[in-house]
């Protein structure tokens, strides 16, 4: 017999009130994450128009699913999850995703340090959307949520192989928009 | 070096993890009402799911109950079309006397059969000569009638719980057995073997065990103790199963005189309870009046048939009264927002309106016109109701003339506001909502109904009927209720003036189905009965700015109807 039982944690008690279906609980979820999951859907999408598109159908299947969710991990987890995984969906309904099973050779990647603290998050954001819907969505979910290029080959279905050759190709263009735009940036500074 | 082999995260991924990972990013404004409205949608398509399963169910099980309940009639009719058999009267098992055997021969054949049949089983009669003996002495006669077919000795015979085999519906001293398909007895206490009083042709000799026959007609034949002495004789009429014969004869004799009277009281008893009930049914028939009473309960579901208008179909923007420019409104985007919020409680509407639970209870007298037809009126009551889930509420606003200050109405929800053209406040705009809200629509009517009733015998207890008719539909109470606080919920009365809705309202309804009389004078009748309404709740449907259409119900009639009987008797 329970003799103390554990108080419920907040979260808890809003993912009880999800389930229940009660608006206002589903409103403080969305609340709570909507902001980082905007981001988000922000790097998969190409627009943010798409992006809006994106996460109303992933919070409505969070809404839809939430019985589902185990608690085995933060609730945001599960939530960024569901946005990655609509967002693949979505890429791959509108064909933007063309599996490919690339091993073309690309030259060595410089491995010198990067510091982004001179770009703005609208610059960084665009310059992941201006990458090809594949790209975008190997360099998102290797370099940025931190799978593994198999887990990223299970999720895309294609080869490792192929998820290494996208991602360094992706890489390599995001590295010359970064050198382009020093260069540029070095070049208004010595003009001044 | 390969690309595949260039995965190791240096600084770029490191320093985008670290910029990008838990970012933040505006959402549009409008994008949680967006989600919300999805939810809805979802919730309502949910809804309509198991509203069809149940519908479905209750489909079905009123199919179920009318198959049976034809399946039953049919049965009743076929039982009552019988030779022989009274209506409502289960026929009595006829004696079968056919398929006993009728000579010695045949008996013996049969019981040879029944030998070969079952020669599995424990223990196989054989005719020995002690057993013809035993025949012989007994006065069997071996030529025509019904006789034992098999008998044996003591010896090799059959001991007490022992079975034994006899020709299917043939029992050896009973004559017959009225279940042929089975042709076993049992044999319980001794058996008549070779002793010398069996020899010499005296079979319940004194001294002779007693001998008990089961048979399957649960009869049981005693021979008891028997003493030459008493002689005593057993008037005809009078012979009892239990009685001591003075030989096997005898018994087979007053066995059959037995069965005889048996038989015919038993038609006696058939026919006197024939003619009662004839001679009750025809009393009843002519004891009661053409007047009747009818209780009917009507549960259905109600479509009130309204509903919203289109943006394109609102008034133009040079009208004052306009609805959807917000001219003077909320905020500078809300002619906009408000006509497109316009078109999705539209849409919402379709989608999210349901019939719900409706009722009406009637009372009304009946007058036989002719052998089938009946005359019913009387007075009733009916609420119907609907209703529907919403995102919109409608925001009208005043401006005073003088002070040119502008104030707000209660909002209220789009369809009252819809259901006439008076927008009468300066300016009005459709809202969403942050929660969804549940809105109730009511109508209680008073009604007086006229209506004939076609009724066809099935059986003696079973009909079916046909029903039509129209009825004059008095508006009590009309009211639109929300679950929202804030919302303005409205009632209108008989006596509102300004109720949008018609006072007087008329209807025609058909039913048809199958009932069941409980009693001479007490029937009960099912069947589904739709009813619509010949004009629409509107008053005036011109001036309504929402698409009116006739209202109508689906339900399932159940009434009791009452037979008054005659005064003159």
């Amino acid at each position: 017999m329970k003799l103390f039982t554990k108080p419920k944690s907040d979260e808890e008690k809003l993912i009880e009130g999800c389930i229940a279906g009660k608006r206002d609980m589903q409103r403080l979820l969305y609340d709570l994450y909507s902001r980082k999951m905007m981001a988000v859907c922000m790097r998969y999408a190409p627009t943010s128009f798409e992006a809006e598109d994106m996460m109303q159908e992933g919070f409505v299947k969070v809404f839809a699913n939430i019985q589902n969710f185990k608690q085995d991990c933060p609730l945001e987890f599960w939530v960024r999850r569901i946005m990655i995984n609509t967002a693949l969906k979505q890429l791959r309904q509108k064909s933007l995703m063309t599996v490919s099973h690339e091993t073309e050779e690309v030259g060595n990647i410089a491995s010198e340090d990067v510091n982004l603290t001179g770009y703005s998050m609208d610059e960084l954001l665009a310059m992941i959307q201006s990458l090809a819907p594949r790209y975008r969505m190997v360099f998102n979910l290797y370099a940025i949520e931190g799978y593994n290029h198999k887990e990223i080959g299970e999720m895309l279905g294609i080869s490792e192989g192929t998820s290494k050759s996208q991602y360094s190709r992706a890489r390599a263009i995001l590295q010359g928009m970064l050198e382009r735009q020093d260069k540029t940036y070095q070049e208004h500074v010595i003009s001044q | 070096m390969s690309s595949a082999n260039n995965h190791k995260r240096n600084s770029l991924e490191d320093e985008f993890q670290r910029r990008l990972f838990d970012a933040e990013a505006r959402p549009a404004p409008d994008l949680w009402a967006r989600i919300d409205h999805d939810l809805t949608v979802q919730e309502n398509k949910d809804y309509k799911k198991r509203a069809l399963f149940y519908r479905q169910l209750a489909a079905a099980c009123f199919v179920l109950f009318a198959l049976t309940g034809a399946l039953l009639a049919y049965n009743y009719s076929d039982s009552m079309n019988q030779p022989g058999a009274q209506p409502g009267m289960a026929a009595l098992p006829v004696t079968k006397q056919a398929t006993a055997p009728v000579t010695v021969e045949e008996a013996m054949k049969a019981y040879a059969t029944q030998q070969e049949e079952s020669a599995a089983m424990a223990y196989s009669p054989k005719e020995t000569a002690g057993t013809q003996r035993v025949a012989r002495a007994s006065g069997m006669r071996q030529s025509k009638g019904p006789v034992a077919a098999a008998s044996t000795a003591l010896n090799d015979g059959p001991q007490a719980g022992d079975y034994y085999n006899v020709s299917p519906g043939y029992s050896p001293y009973l004559g017959y057995t009225p279940m042929p398909g089975r042709s076993r007895g049992y044999v319980s206490g001794g058996f008549p073997g070779n002793g010398p009083a069996s020899t010499q042709g005296n079979l319940f000799a004194p001294g002779t065990r007693y001998t008990q026959i089961i048979t399957w007609e649960s009869i049981t034949v005693t021979f008891g103790s028997n003493t030459p002495t008493t002689k005593q004789q057993y008037p005809l009429g009078n012979r009892s199963l239990a009685a001591k014969p003075q030989s096997f004869a005898e018994m087979s004799e007053a066995h059959q005189a037995s069965r005889q009277q048996a038989q015919q009281s038993s038609e006696t008893a058939q026919s006197t309870l024939a003619a009662q009930q004839s001679k009750t049914v025809e009393a009843a028939m002519k004891g009661d009046s053409r007047w009747s009473l009818n209780l009917a309960y009507v549960p259905a579901v109600f479509e009130q048939n309204i509903g919203l208008p289109d943006p394109l179909a609102m008034p133009s923007s040079n009208n004052r009264n306009m609805f959807s420019i917000a001219a003077s409104g909320p905020s500078v985007n809300a002619s906009q927002e408000s006509f497109q919020n316009i078109s999705a409680a539209r849409e919402e509407f379709e989608e999210s309106t349901q019939p719900a639970y409706s009722y009406a209870v009637e009372a009304k007298a009946g007058f036989k016109l002719k052998e089938k037809f009946k005359l019913l009126t009387g007075i009733g009551y009916s609420e119907s109701r609907s209703r529907s889930k919403s995102n919109f509420i409608v925001r009208q606003f005043w401006v005073k003339p003088r002070s040119n200050e502008r104030y707000e109405l209660s909002p209220s929800t789009f369809f009252v506001s819809s259901l006439n053209d008076g927008f009468s406040s300066d300016s009005v705009s459709v809202a969403r909502t942050g929660d969804s809200f549940n809105t109730e629509y009511q109508y209680r009517h008073l009604t007086v109904p006229v209506g004939l009733q076609y009724e066809h015998d099935l059986s003696k207890d079973w009909f079916v009927y046909a029903a039509a008719g129209v009825a004059a539909n008095f508006l009590l109470e009309s009211s639109v209720k929300t679950t929202n606080p804030e919302v303005q919920s409205v009632s209108y009365t008989a006596s509102d003036n300004d109720s949008p809705f018609r006072q007087v309202q008329f209807s025609g309804n058909g039913s048809v189905g199958v009932g069941k009389r409980i009693s001479p004078n007490l029937t009960l009748a099912l069947g589904p009965e739709v009813r619509n309404y010949f004009n629409t709740l509107v008053a005036d449907p011109d001036k309504a700015a929402a698409p009116q259409g006739k209202p109508y119900t689906i339900g399932m009639n159940m009434s009791l109807n009452y037979q008054l009987s005659s005064s003159r008797k």
